[in-house]
């Protein structure tokens, strides 16, 4: 059966879980304790076992929701709690692992500045993605990651983040390993990166909706600036790329879940593609909103910058690329 | 979410794949001339006799009425089989035939149907005219109709291998009184009447793949109109549905092989520790698309195995397939180095390619009409012309 698209249980769950973020977001916005709420929704443990206070769900399903994160702007530390719940449950550590899941323990991502991630923890300079000094930090790599706790650097020192819904801080010294994997056979890493291809797929649909729908209700000489095909085929381009991300995403995340032979290569292909995609839609949609684009208040840089943290934290272009490269013949 | 072949499918596919490996022409497709109009028609034959005659027809009409799973299976696997594609013959398989099926009279579906499964005849198309590009509705070639007959005047022009078909099917203004959708009708002519001269374009690709075919007082019989007189606006737009729903599998297909064609050559010529970053990043990039292209693909499958129409959002996938083989063809001109200043080198079928392959963002609908097409009709905008 070929039936790549989410099924209508698939969907409804989606549906789900955006409008319970949509309605939180309205109510408290993402601050502080935000971790809780997506851990109370299931986000971080939806695809653990259940003996760790999982859901059990598959990576497909997993995908799907954090397509949705990604649409909503949701923090990418829910997935970097996910993933170390993932390394705590694999190497025995259940206890851990429950503890992320049902967020009694915060988890934010650590991304290096030359610093070295190793068995030995992080060592070196790094941003992490929030300060809290009962955080757990995680630093991924395509050839292992590590977990260790904020409060062993030396330093941590807030610093303006471009991403302004992100907390950043810069953060030196050493955090020894609390838990290390080594990652062989790329497991982890592939996870990651099929995650972060779904938040940037979202986001290049977001932005494709939110300037399609601006472009029907702006006027100017008189009538709908879509009706400008300067307008009109930045916006075609806009769908295509939110299609043919949609579509990478869902036949990579069918791969992953069934470990076809070519699943290394199909999700580097989906991290590749929603890099671009998110990357190009959100830029044409600040143009096509032009000088409320450039406002603030409109939200649309969010998307850009997000954008642009979720693709260092896949590796950049380049790795995904390589890993394309070198990956099994796609034909 | 799934992605899996039934065992039915997975039969099909031994099948093809065993009378593909004892029937795939041994010769080169003659690029043009009579001898490749004789190839087309023998290549057909032998796929008709074979039971693969037609894959999408319906089985009424001795096609093979295969699912669109199938039917994609069937492409994988001529392109693994390194098979000739149905070449002068599109018009009648992909256009003519299935138009005369959905609207043709059962007087016109026995005469020409059976004729075109069997690989007896070549159909062209007369839709553009020197005034009638993208805008097709524009179209002014005059048919007067004269007792049981219409009498043709005018011009029709980018005629693909008019010059080897037998029939053509035309757009021609019945009543030019009428708005520019209505009084158009869909006719089919006789390649041999009286009064048609053909004059053979060259192409920037260095073939005569195209015409100019000028019609003088030809006659052709009210019967072989399709639709009703002064609907043909309507019969063309089935056309057109089918060339895009039919050409979708395919183009992913045939570009996935186009894109690893590539990377070997690229690997062989370079050397495999020669390639630098540069290239690298664009081959890499290149084979994403590929493999989105593919995905896109899929998604259509299964859309379509959910019986969903397929209507306006086929042009995405036209869209991303005509530009992103101009990108491959581009850097394997890049890779061939001096190799693409020769025309009829080694490398010709990259270098004609290359040059060949801007009508893929041309015909059928140019890009910038696709791109017209999908704001308006796909996502809700204004009309922009």
């Amino acid at each position: 059966m070929i039936d790549i698209l989410p099924t209508a249980e698939q969907s409804e769950f989606v549906g789900g879980i955006a409008n319970a973020i949509a309605k939180a977001t309205s109510a408290k916005g993402y601050g502080g304790d935000a971790w809780r709420f997506f851990a109370e929704l299931g986000c971080i443990g939806m695809g653990l076992d259940e003996s760790v206070g999982g859901a059990g769900f598959s990576v497909a399903d997993e995908a799907l929701m954090h397509q949705e994160l990604g649409r909503q702007l949701v923090s990418p530390n829910v997935l970097a709690a996910a993933l170390a719940a993932r390394m705590a449950a694999k190497a025995g550590d259940a206890e851990l692992a429950e503890r992320i899941v049902v967020g009694d323990q915060r988890v934010v991502f650590a991304s290096s500045l030359g610093g070295q991630v190793s068995a030995a923890g992080l060592e070196g300079e790094f941003h992490l993605l929030a300060e809290s000094s009962d955080a757990i930090v995680l630093c991924i790599s395509p050839v292992g990651s590590a977990l260790g706790k904020a409060r062993s650097f030396d330093r941590r020192d807030v610093v303006q983040s471009t991403d302004e819904t992100i907390e950043l801080v810069r953060a030196s010294g050493t955090a020894p390993a609390l838990l290390w994997t080594r990652d062989n056979d790329q497991r982890l890493w592939r996870y990651a990166s099929l995650m972060i291809a779904a938040e940037l797929t979202g986001i290049a649909e977001a932005t494709q909706k939110r300037a399609v729908e601006y472009a029907k209700i702006r006027e100017q000489f008189g009538k709908p600036i879509g009706a400008f095909q300067a307008i009109g085929h930045h916006c075609a381009n806009m769908a295509l790329r939110s299609d043919a991300a949609t579509s990478q995403l869902y036949f990579a995340a069918i791969a992953l879940r069934d470990q076809t032979p070519d699943a290394s290569f199909q999700v580097a292909a989906a991290c590749s593609y929603a890099m671009d995609a998110a990357f190009q839609n959100a830029t044409v949609a600040i143009q096509i909103h032009g000088g409320i684009g450039f406002a603030a208040e409109s939200g649309l840089h969010l998307f850009l910058n997000r954008a642009l943290m979720l693709r260092h934290l896949a590796g950049g272009e380049r790795t995904q690329e390589l890993a394309v490269f070198n990956a099994y013949r796609a034909a | 979410m799934q992605f899996d072949f039934s065992t039915d499918e997975q039969q099909f596919r031994e099948k093809a794949r065993d009378w593909l490996s004892g029937n795939v022409p041994k010769e080169r497709r003659p690029p043009r001339g009579p001898e490749m109009r004789v190839f087309d028609l023998a290549w057909q034959k032998a796929k008709c006799e074979g039971g693969f005659g037609a894959i999408s027809w319906p089985k009424e009409y001795g096609g093979c009425e295969l699912s669109p799973v199938e039917q994609m299976i069937w492409y994988e696997e001529l392109s693994r089989a390194r098979a000739p594609s149905v070449g002068c013959l599109s018009i009648a398989l992909n256009h003519a035939g299935p138009t005369v099926m959905a609207l043709g009279t059962s007087e016109q579906k026995r005469f020409h149907l059976p004729k075109i499964l069997q690989g007896d005849v070549v159909w062209c198309q007369g839709f553009s005219e020197p005034g009638a590009g993208s805008d097709l509705a524009g179209l002014r070639m005059r048919a007067e109709i004269d007792g049981d007959q219409l009498v043709i005047n005018g011009q029709k022009l980018w005629t693909s291998h008019a010059q080897y078909a037998d029939y053509q099917e035309t757009l021609v203004r019945t009543d030019p009184s009428s708005g520019r959708h209505k009084g158009i009708t869909w006719v089919i002519i006789d390649m041999k009447s009286p009064g048609i001269t053909i004059r053979p374009l060259r192409t920037i690709a260095g073939d005569e793949h195209f015409n100019e075919v000028f019609y003088d007082n030809v006659r052709v019989p009210m019967s072989n109109i399709v639709g009703e007189l002064n609907e043909g606006w309507k019969v063309a737009m089935t056309t057109l549905a089918n060339e895009r729903a039919g050409a979708t599998a395919n183009h992913g297909v045939e570009l996935g092989e186009l894109v690893e064609q590539l990377i070997d050559m690229a690997r062989t010529r370079v050397g495999p520790d020669g390639l630098d970053d540069a290239l690298v990043s664009r081959l890499a990039k290149l084979r994403v698309e590929a493999a989105a292209l593919r995905s896109v693909s899929y998604a259509m499958i299964s859309r379509s195995n959910r019986g969903l129409p397929i209507g306006a959002e086929a042009t995405l996938p036209f869209l991303f397939f005509g530009e992103l083989q101009q990108r491959v063809r581009a850097t394997a001109l890049e890779v061939l180095g001096g190799e693409m200043l020769e025309f009829d080198g080694p490398w010709d079928s990259w270098v004609r390619g290359f040059l060949g392959d801007r009508m893929y963002v041309i015909a059928g609908g140019s890009s910038e009409i696709r791109r017209n097409i999908i704001a308006e009709r796909v996502l809700g905008l204004p009309r922009s012309y």
